[in-house]
């Protein structure tokens, strides 16, 4: 056994002061009997460092993970990051608790893959250039591109992870300076379906609560959601609030018991796609028992079928889901029929019931619907606008919400999260951006035309020589759609093929088939806004310079804006440093929606970098504290002034859903039944679900490069039931076959117990080839949000070979940008 | 150097000692130590059977262990395919372990005071002042092939193991903790934390 370094150090400290003072040390029995055989450690274990961390300075900032929005401390000192430790008086990640991912993010500045020059290919290889180079290449072929193929034919395709700032460049760039909406971002891969869930029943985007609900709920229904590894500071907010106050009932309904459904008090499983069917019953049962609150529905109710334009009441809504009785509901979802009974009743007579979902409903075919009906559920039982009551949708990107929903950059918004479509908001941003003035497009106007959703701009993207795809070149930025998006191998030749322009930090698979790669900087190189889950936008500070030769997306896109032509547009672009150039781009921008309700006028740069919380919107002016609960008089600044947002609301209202005509939620009646997801088949006969591990994010092209993370997950593999493993002779770490109709992958198996028979589940953040799981995927889109159903696959498993070695963490490098290998 | 430091090396290289170490374990279906020495021909079978190159042959020399196969869990830990069981000639690993249920090769132990999820729960509690160093992190759980059984998180944060640890060192190897992991598998003959290693035999003699 070994001794503890400090141990050693004491004994010989001992040792050599006794041999000074001329003695001799008796044999101290009692000593080795105190060390124990799992050590003391050191000083400078993980957690502690940070604590003990002597640092230059402590600079503000956010985390760059997932869409909680815990707020942090980078450690700087000599010029370069140490260290990360949480925000004691954040309120979000409340005492300052972070995970394992966001206390070590830091290390991925200094990996050795950073790349620090721009790169164009010749002949086949990414061969390095000027900045300058790059950028007149960029913009000679994007000039062709207009001119031959109209301005629809370059696209911008944008992240979750870019600063708002960047967004509403890109946005004000691509929707105004070139009178085109083909942008989207990976938003659209995850929130996509949330959005258009909260436009169609309420109206206005974005939850109308704040985490502060959760420690004010009686009841927390948590549905599609592994809360406990994709949020995990927010799931332990969830369970110490749980464990503080026992009488507290947390309802999951996932069809894998995690984590998550531990710390439950009833865990609905249901086969992936089919929990609208338990929503729907949940509500049958909930009216049926006479629970639901009446006075709340005649007041704050829309009964609606169909689109929603058409009226409906509230006997056609009993009479529609009459069909969902809990014996039916078990039948298709494999939910026990008590169960739904039991949930229904706690969801409704608890007093304040709060809901949280993620990517669990949102990327399914019927995505929005799943939103709508959770949207009903807290419709009739009047669990709206109270303490502790909200439909909470969670995000999965750190800036989804503030940067990319909120900036509306994606093909079908404008700032402030409205439609391209609704004339008088685009007459706002088009007289606010001067459009008539400074676009390049002859139209001279925002196109009133939605551009084309993530999957389709995807199919569409091609070569010159393909007639039949419209797009032709594309500049992606801090994303990796050549492994997020679904059913790859439909994608990677049309990315292979146009011109694309790639801006990140690190060789990725997109990287790989890019034309030009532009050295991105990282979070703390630039500083910025994120906005998370619950509205609150939170200013990450500069903390330390980029490398040499990597620039800040924000100057890309000034660079890419001025040699367009639209250098008076862009009016910061001409600003040497970042910090300002940021700061001219968020006034632009709160400017812009100063007068929606998505205002944060007051959260002027000077307060936010003041700020240790952040700020909630609506936010009208400097004075003004932010929002914890919107549509309720005396806590939204909306009521105060309506009209200033075109908005009317009655006098006499407490609680009123402004962002609807009528000032009323949509009810709507929407069948459970999913009709466009896969199917399983007696070819393909097990359903396979994809989803996140605590240990790494997204792609994995960061954590996947911080060793304590890829160490702690360092390959894909897929979770089998145990009697489905016995059925088909496996046994632990056999090397599996799993085949959809699209794609092959080769997969080390896991049994567990813990899942409903018949469904298995891969996480999705290896970038091996035969390890990529969305080559399975289905690139089935939900019809409302062009949201891709990640969570429903078709597949047959068979066994390849007993066990292999396969953790080798692997990262694409720099050597293998030239050629690339997906098998 | 002190009388007991001359003990202690003098214990440490007793060439008939039993030689525990935490983190070290033998393969999966071993019999215990002092019947597994006597059987073991360092035939290296199991080594050559071992897909995920976990089990190694040992270099030490003292107790003539040198040429037997162990499994270093700080590098990686056994993945409990049960390769290795069959293809023992003497039966020092016994053939019959099919199951990973069946093994016991060590039990893990995680150190209260480094492991961050503990410390986490002791902010929570008040009984540590926050300072913004706590990080949540589930990966002992995570890559335990029995999950829920041989560990399981106590009140959804305290990595808790049970009896029903099989030893196998998978925690060990994914623990994030830098530079000592904050868990550690004490090998099936090893008495206890408290006692291990050459402090064990120092007991046995009648400490």
């Amino acid at each position: 056994m070994d001794i503890s370094r400090r141990n050693l150090i004491k004994t010989s400290l001992a040792a050599s002061a006794a041999a000074a003072a001329g003695l001799t040390l008796g044999c101290k029995k009692k000593e080795p009997a105190q060390a124990p055989a799992v050590e003391k450690a050191p000083a400078e274990t993980t957690a502690q460092t940070v604590g003990t961390q002597e640092v230059d300075k402590w600079v503000k900032g956010v985390c760059r993970m997932c869409g909680t929005g815990c707020s942090i401390y980078v450690g700087v000192k000599n010029g370069k990051m140490v260290a990360i430790k949480g925000n004691v008086d954040s309120k979000t990640n409340t005492r300052g608790f972070l995970c394992i991912k966001g206390m070590n993010i830091w290390k991925v500045a200094y990996h050795p893959d950073r790349l620090t020059t721009p790169l164009i290919r010749k002949n086949g290889k990414l061969e390095p250039a000027s900045w300058d180079e790059a950028l007149t290449l960029i913009e000679t072929k994007f000039k062709e591109f207009h001119k031959k193929y109209g301005y629809d034919s370059v696209a911008y395709y944008g992240s979750g992870q870019c600063t708002t700032e960047e967004s509403y460049t890109f946005n004000k760039i691509w929707k105004g300076g070139f009178g085109s909406n083909m942008m989207d971002g990976n938003p659209r891969l995850c929130m996509a379906s949330a959005v258009a869930g909260y436009l169609s029943s309420l109206g206005s985007d974005e939850p109308a609560g704040a985490y502060e609900d959760i420690e004010k709920a009686k009841c927390i229904f948590l549905t599609g959601s592994n809360t406990s590894e994709a949020h995990p500071i927010l799931f332990r907010r969830i369970a110490r609030y749980k464990k503080e106050n026992p009488d507290v009932k947390i309802i999951v309904c996932e069809p894998r018991k995690t984590q998550t459904s531990n710390i439950a008090d009833l865990w609905m499983p249901s086969l992936p796609g089919t929990d609208l069917a338990i929503f729907n019953g949940m509500a049958r049962e909930i009216i049926k028992n006479n629970w639901h609150d009446k006075e709340f529905i005649s007041k704050h109710a829309r009964f609606t079928s169909g689109d929603g334009s058409k009226a409906s009441s509230f006997d056609e809504y009993i009479k529609f889901i009459d069909k969902y009785t809990p014996e039916y509901v078990e039948k298709v979802t494999g939910c026990p029929a008590a169960s739904v009974k039991q949930a229904a009743e706690w969801f409704a007579k608890s007093g304040a019931t709060m809901s949280l979902w993620c990517m669990g409903l949102n990327q399914r075919s019927n995505g929005v619907w799943a939103n709508n009906l959770i949207h009903n559920l807290h419709v009739i039982t009047g669990n709206f606008g109270k303490p502790g009551a909200d439909s909470f949708s969670l995000t999965g990107q750190p800036n989804a919400c503030g940067g990319v929903r909120e900036t509306g950059s994606l093909s079908h918004l404008l700032p402030g999260c409205k439609p391209v479509a609704v004339e008088p908001w685009r007459k706002h941003v088009e007289s606010y951006w001067k459009v008539a003035e400074h676009c390049i497009n002859p139209t001279k106007a925002i196109n009133p035309k939605p551009g084309f959703p993530a999957v389709k701009l995807f199919s569409s993207l091609g070569g010159e020589n393909e007639k039949d795809k419209p797009v032709k070149a594309v500049i992606i930025s801090t994303t990796n759609p050549a492994q997020s998006l679904p059913n790859l191998n439909k994608f990677i030749p049309n990315m292979k093929n146009a011109f694309t322009v790639v801006i990140d930090i690190f060789p990725t698979r997109t990287a790989q088939l890019a034309t030009v790669v532009l050295p991105a900087a990282f979070l703390y190189e630039k500083g910025g806004v994120y906005g998370c889950s619950e509205r609150r936008s939170f200013l990450t500070q500069k903390a330390v310079e980029a490398p040499a030769g990597a620039k800040p997306d924000l100057w890309i896109a000034c660079q890419i804006a001025k040699r367009m032509g639209l250098e008076k547009y862009i009016a910061w672009s001409n600003e040497e440093d970042i910090v300002k150039m940021a700061e001219m781009a968020w006034n632009d921008y709160t400017g812009c929606t100063a007068n929606s309700e998505k205002t944060l006028a007051g959260a002027t740069y000077k307060r936010l970098r003041e700020s240790t919380t952040g700020v909630q919107w609506p936010c009208p002016s400097e004075d003004h504290p932010g929002t914890y609960k919107r549509y309720v008089r005396g806590m939204d600044p909306i009521f105060d002034n309506p009209e200033k947002y075109g908005l009317k609301i009655p006098a006499d209202a407490d609680m009123y859903f402004y962002g609807r005509p009528d000032g009323k939620i949509n009810v709507f009646m929407r069948d459970a039944e999913p009709k466009a997801s896969e199917k399983i088949s007696k070819e393909y006969p097990f359903l396979m679900t994809t989803g996140r591990v605590i240990e790494q994010w997204h792609t994995g092209t960061m954590t996947m490069r911080i060793p304590e993370t890829a160490s702690a997950h360092p390959n894909s593999y897929i979770e089998i039931h145990v009697q489905d493993a016995k059925k088909l002779g496996l046994s632990q770490g056999d090397m599996v076959k799993v085949e959809s109709v699209r794609g092959v992958n080769i997969l080390p198996v896991k049994i567990v117990n813990m899942t409903l028979e018949g469904v298995c589940f891969i996480p999705m953040h290896d970038q091996k080839g035969n390890r990529m799981v969305n080559f399975i995927c289905s690139d089935v889109v939900d019809a409302t949000s062009g949201e891709p159903d990640y969570k429903v696959s078709a597949v047959k498993i068979t066994k390849v070979s007993g066990p292999e070695k396969v953790d080798d963490r692997y990262v694409v490098t720099k050597e293998e940008l030239d050629n690339p290998t997906f098998s | 150097m002190s009388i007991w430091e001359n003990i202690k090396n003098t214990l440490n290289n007793f060439p008939l000692k039993s030689s525990y170490q935490i983190n070290r374990m033998r393969p999966p279906g071993s019999c215990d130590e002092a019947m597994f020495m006597k059987l073991c021909v360092r035939c290296a079978r199991c080594v050559e059977a071992c897909p995920y190159r976990v089990l190694r042959r040992s270099s030490a020399t003292k107790n003539g262990e040198i040429g037997t196969p162990y499994i270093y869990a700080e590098i990686a830990g056994c993945q409990l395919c049960m390769k290795c069981t069959s293809v023992c000639p003497t039966g020092a690993i016994d053939s019959s372990t099919v199951e990973m249920q069946q093994v016991a090769i060590g039990v893990a132990r995680i150190n209260e005071d480094t492991c961050m999820n503990y410390l986490y729960s002791k902010v929570e509690s008040g009984e540590i002042e926050a300072t913004g160093s706590m990080a949540l992190c589930n990966s002992c759980l995570n890559s335990c092939p029995l999950r829920e059984e041989a560990i399981y998180l106590k009140d959804g944060i305290i990595p808790t193991i049970t009896e029903k640890c099989t030893g196998c060192g998978l925690c060990v190897e994914r623990c994030p903790i830098k530079p000592v992991k904050a868990i550690a598998v004490i090998p099936k003959g090893m008495p206890d934390a408290e006692t291990a290693g050459y402090f064990h035999y120092l007991k046995r003699i009648g400490r």
